[in-house]
């Protein structure tokens, strides 16, 4: 995929949408461990980034990642009431929606995070959310003002 | 100076039918930090792992990426492998480029850009990962254990068998639970003091087991293996030490109305009373609010007639601490009051019983002496009917959950009524019929087709007293679509399973979850059944919800384990992912102390002010803190911003 | 003089507070500046009016660090600041002494300031002194929302865009911010680096949209960093997008309950699904 990269000597990647997935270790990643395990197919797009839980995710993270070329941020946790650590998602879930709404107001389609419950159970559920979110990336693809992401990369 | 030791695998085909590994290990070679790459067939395997071991000798690596599988298949295989070379084992991560690219890409040329790119991630996390410890946390020995029913009892006889000390923790003045005040047990019809009686006098004889009735946890503090306990033991009045147990005491008191609370109201005991004849410890305790000599200094009557001299007025109750590593919670259930259904008496009508006390009622230890007498006249009841779900699955009035043990216990109730009254007739009222464990099925199948207990399904809608002293029950045979009204002389009504009276406000004394029922929060509710959020505090029998008396000893078992495996090292070993707060940086605002689900973060002072400060024993790494802190003055080990923003930004 | 200046002095003479931390004119640049008054002086000169725009909680933490007793004389915005100081446990609430005069707006740059407007209260919600009368104004209006909320996604980046490339970092802003007070900024840190320090709109991004995010839940909409910013940004904008998404979603207004906790920490169980947008 085409973006910027930090130190310049590691390959580009081609596909666009690039997605950054925040996976909770708990649910989250071994959702799309299982997706792997039952071989479920999808775009190749997401780079999973392990977290011990959702609540890690500082949102700060993932306005770094909007103003570093990233198209779309998936943050992905426990359902609520099964969070491995009690009530981490819950607390992502209010952070993260100040953030969304931070991210209207400036101008950034909101839609470009999405925050989603996968349980460790749910493969396929894990799967369909990759697909699904870059096919919305891609019909969110930007005019050149916007630099062809969020307009936050420049 | 990051040197990097790259391993590419194969994992025979899964990984390298889409991705080109050789090419991945190539092009990561190029990387500044990376010191050495190659990719291999089978990393997990034996001379796979020595591969690792020789590159970080020859190639002098100080860290080291395995591609491959997923890190929660083979994580430890390689820390280990790395940390025989003398390499910290924190200083290691894995790529996932099967389970999370070789399996899930269609296109070999995607798969293996994918595959390049996850390596890379890791490459520039693991060179901003640090060597971390295991942390050892001190553990002191002895478990509490809350509540004296057979829940308790056999995580205390477990955990006293493991050669570990007990304080066992009851508030009623003896042990036993629900379990002392049942006639027959299903699905073998075991007389249940028959069984339970030895277990409890086991328990109070135990070397290694301390028995506290008539106490409570009154405060809790600490964390695991190192908890401090404060045991409240309310003023009996009766010295445990010198009574003999002749029960002279109660046969003397004057005052004979108390309602019984282990007849379950159906019968009086006087105001100094031992609770039943088989309790352990068999001491009577005096009740303070009817008492004659302690509410209006009159009477006196049990001082003088004791031969032990046991009896002392002037008790206040008293307060210990105990120090603790764990604490298992048995306090158990109480069965609802049925009063909210007015629609069958409200509580009004004598013969319109619960469970419980229809157990009371059948129990040659009860207050009729085994025989099925009526409440109201003492005649023999020659139609019972039997209303299953009275509470259960009810949101409207009750609870929406299922009390699981209802449909076994009537089936019993009824069978045994059919026992006392042969000529009796037995209805059951039911809207399903949940007999899942082993014999119950065929229990059930008893009752219907060898015992003549007569199933309706349907639900009552009404009982009505009628002035022959009968009571008419309206309710259903829907399975043939027709209302049915029984004229019966006692109705028996499974009353659901709720939590104890103060079920909540103990939670919170002991710093664990509950549900919205009320019942006690098991960590995980399929692979942490006696565990809780907070580290050191198990869970065992109905307190965590309604089960029967098999499943409460499994999970009195399983707790004891869960202890006996705490306690089976000399210190805690406790993973290094904990987070630390940098004083310098810190502010004070206790902000990360309010998401920190454990209530790991407390108050502390440095160069004069207020900081923040992790208690890494409660800790349990997830992060919330580091999240929360604007700047960044707490961190998560393993899981630092550093780490995070590598792997993020490559 | 006037009641608020009298209770100064009084405070003052009678050693009820070491300082009282206000507002004096000052004739050479026609200005009033924040001062502090001592035993002794003449507390005639303290001025309490459409200038006094500062927002005196600022000083606060280092004036109790140095003085057993501080008097201040706070505005409603001000006194919204010292609730959030007070339950991030910046300040004792022993060591101050609060005087709150009831406020009628303040001027920037010869106009009555925007957030006057807003004002739900024109007293300090603690106080230990008032002075005047109070009035509350129960619905939040966000007046300074409606013309960006007007605009559609696409108008709304280029205005931002626009807005983000005019940022020059200075920092007036935070530095003006009683909210602004930790150790080593993260706009500061490198290890990582969240925020690069270079002047590019993707930095400057960063650093706003950053700073408003940390706001969320304690912002007491004083306007002090719009009226800082050199380059007019629309701060206040984008601190109250966060305040009024704080609470809709949450119910929660910053600045109005010293023993509540803050919003972004508490009652997190029961946040409908809802507030973290739709299906895919």
């Amino acid at each position: 995929m085409t973006g910027p990269s930090r130190d310049g000597e590691t390959p580009k990647m081609k596909e666009e949408p690039k997605i950054l997935g925040l996976l909770c270790r708990w649910c989250s990643y071994a959702g799309a461990d299982l997706a792997g395990t039952s071989r479920f197919i999808y775009p190749p797009n997401v780079r999973i980034v392990q977290v011990p839980c959702s609540g890690r995710v500082d949102p700060v993270m993932i306005f770094k990642a909007f103003t570093e070329g990233y198209d779309g941020v998936l943050v992905s946790g426990c359902h609520p009431g099964d969070c491995h650590y009690g009530t981490g998602n819950c607390h992502a879930r209010r952070k993260l929606a100040v953030a969304r709404r931070l991210l209207e107001t400036v101008g950034v389609d909101p839609d470009r995070m999405h925050f989603t419950w996968v349980s460790a159970a749910e493969g396929r559920k894990f799967a369909e959310v990759c697909a699904k979110f870059t096919e919305r990336l891609k019909t969110l693809a930007g005019t050149e003002k916007t630099l062809a992401r969020t307009g936050l990369a420049s | 100076m990051a040197r990097v030791g790259v391993f590419v695998c194969h994992c025979g085909v899964n990984i390298a039918a889409k991705v080109d590994v050789a090419k991945v290990a190539e092009e990561v070679g190029k990387l500044p930090e990376v010191a050495f790459a190659r990719d291999y067939k089978f990393m997990c395997s034996s001379p796979g792992q020595n591969l690792v071991k020789e590159a970080i000798k020859e190639h002098g690596l100080n860290r080291v990426v395995v591609a491959a599988c997923s890190p929660k298949m083979h994580l430890p295989t390689f820390q280990k492998a790395i940390a025989a070379e003398g390499l910290n084992p924190y200083l290691i991560s894995m790529a996932n480029i099967r389970e999370q690219c070789s399996w899930v890409t269609e296109d070999p040329e995607e798969a293996t850009a994918k595959a390049l790119d996850l390596v890379t991630r890791q490459v520039k996390r693991v060179a901003h990962q640090d060597p971390l410890e295991d942390i050892d946390v001190e553990l002191n020995k002895t478990a509490i254990v809350v509540g004296g029913g057979i829940a308790g009892i056999q995580a205390a006889l477990d955990i006293a068998d493991g050669d570990r000390k007990v304080v066992l923790v009851e508030k009623s003045p003896s042990l036993g639970g629900k379990m002392a005040q049942l006639d027959e047990t299903f699905p073998t019809l075991d007389c249940s003091q028959c069984i339970l009686t030895p277990k409890m006098v086991e328990a109070a004889k135990h070397p290694n087991i301390e028995i506290r009735v008539n106490s409570e946890v009154a405060t809790l503090d600490g964390y695991v293996g190192n908890f401090d306990v404060t045991i409240r033991r309310r003023a009996t009045c009766v010295d445990e030490e010198r009574c003999i147990g002749c029960g002279l005491c109660q046969e003397k008191c004057p005052v004979k109305n108390v309602p019984d609370e282990f007849n379950a109201g159906l019968a009086n005991r006087p105001a100094i009373a031992i609770p039943f004849p088989q309790a352990v410890p068999a001491v009577p305790v005096i009740d303070r609010e009817r008492c004659l000599k302690l509410t209006k200094d009159k009477c006196g009557a049990c001082a003088k007639v004791c031969p032990a001299d046991a009896i002392d007025y002037s008790d206040e109750g008293s307060e210990e601490t105990v120090k603790a590593g764990a604490i298992v919670v048995a306090t158990g259930y109480r069965e609802m009051d049925p009063a909210v259904y007015t629609e069958y008496g409200g509580g009004t009508l004598p013969d319109v019983i619960t469970g419980l006390q229809f157990e009371r009622l059948v129990s040659s230890t009860g207050p009729t002496g085994g025989h099925l007498k009526r409440p109201s006249d003492g005649k023999e009841p020659k139609t019972v009917v039997f209303t299953q779900c009275v509470g259960s699955r009810d949101p409207s009035r009750g609870h929406e959950y299922c009390s699981g043990i209802c449909c076994m216990y009537t089936a019993k109730h009824a069978m045994l009524y059919r026992h006392h009254v042969p000529d009796g007739k037995a209805y059951v009222s039911y809207i399903d019929i949940r007999s899942p464990g082993k014999s119950y099925e065929q229990f059930v199948r008893r009752a219907i087709e060898e015992e003549d207990v007569r199933y309706l399904r349907g639900r009552v809608g009404r009982i009505m007293r009628l002035k022959s002293g009968k009571y008419r029950v309206f309710t259903e045979d829907s399975l043939v679509g027709r209302p049915v009204a029984i004229d019966a002389d006692m109705v028996v009504l499974a009353s659901a399973v709720e939590p104890q009276a103060g079920a909540v406000e103990l939670a919170q004394t002991l710093g664990i979850a509950y549900d919205a029922d009320g019942f006690y929060s098991e960590a995980h509710p399929k692979l942490k059944p006696v565990e809780t959020a907070t580290a050191g505090v198990f869970l065992a029998g109905a307190c965590q919800g309604p089960k029967d008396i098999p499943a409460s000893v499994q999970q009195g078992s399983a707790a004891a384990s869960k202890v006996l495996s705490l306690f089976a090292r000399d210190t805690l070993k406790k993973s290094p992912q904990v987070a630390k707060v940098d004083p310098t940086a810190c502010t004070g605002c206790l902000t990360c102390s309010y998401v920190c689900h454990y209530s790991a973060i407390e108050q502390s002072e440095f160069a004069g002010r207020q900081v923040a400060e992790v208690v890494a024993g409660k800790c349990q790494g997830c992060g919330a803190c580091a999240a929360t802190c604007k700047n960044k003055a707490i961190a998560l080990a393993q899981f630092s911003d550093d780490e995070v923003f590598e792997e993020m930004l490559r | 003089m006037t009641e608020l200046q009298q209770k100064a002095h009084e405070l003052l003479e009678s050693d009820a507070v070491d300082v009282v931390l206000g507002w004096r004119y000052e004739e050479p640049v026609d200005a009033v500046r924040p001062v502090l008054f001592k035993k002794g002086d003449d507390l005639s000169k303290l001025v309490f009016d459409n200038r006094s725009v500062h927002n005196l909680t600022n000083y606060l933490p280092t004036l109790v660090a140095r003085y057993d007793k501080v008097g201040v004389v706070l505005k409603g915005c001000d006194g919204r600041s010292l609730v959030t100081l007070l339950v991030e446990h910046r300040l004792n609430r022993g060591s101050i002494v609060v005087l709150a005069p009831a406020c009628d707006g303040v001027e920037v740059f010869g106009a009555r300031a925007q957030k006057c407007d807003d004002c739900p209260t024109n007293v300090s919600p603690v106080a230990d002194h008032q002075f005047g009368e109070k009035k509350t104004k129960d619905e939040a209006e966000y007046k300074q929302l409606e013309r960006i909320e007007k605009m559609s996604p696409e108008k709304r980046w280029e205005f931002f865009a626009e807005q983000f490339a005019k940022c020059k970092r200075c920092y007036a802003c935070r530095q003006v911010c009683p909210m602004c007070y930790c150790e080593l900024c993260i706009a500061d840190q490198q290890e990582p680096r969240w925020i690069e320090t270079s002047v590019k709109p993707s930095a400057n991004a960063m650093w706003n949209l950053t700073r408003a995010y940390h706001l969320a839940g304690r912002c007491s909409d004083c306007g002090e960093c719009a009226r800082a910013c050199p380059e007019g940004l629309p701060l206040r904008a984008l601190n109250l997008s966060i305040e009024k998404a704080v609470k809709e979603m949450f119910g929660v207004k910053p600045g109005t309950k010293p023993d509540e906790l803050p919003p972004l920490v508490t009652l997190a169980e029961n946040d409908p699904d809802s507030v973290m947008g739709g299906e895919l």
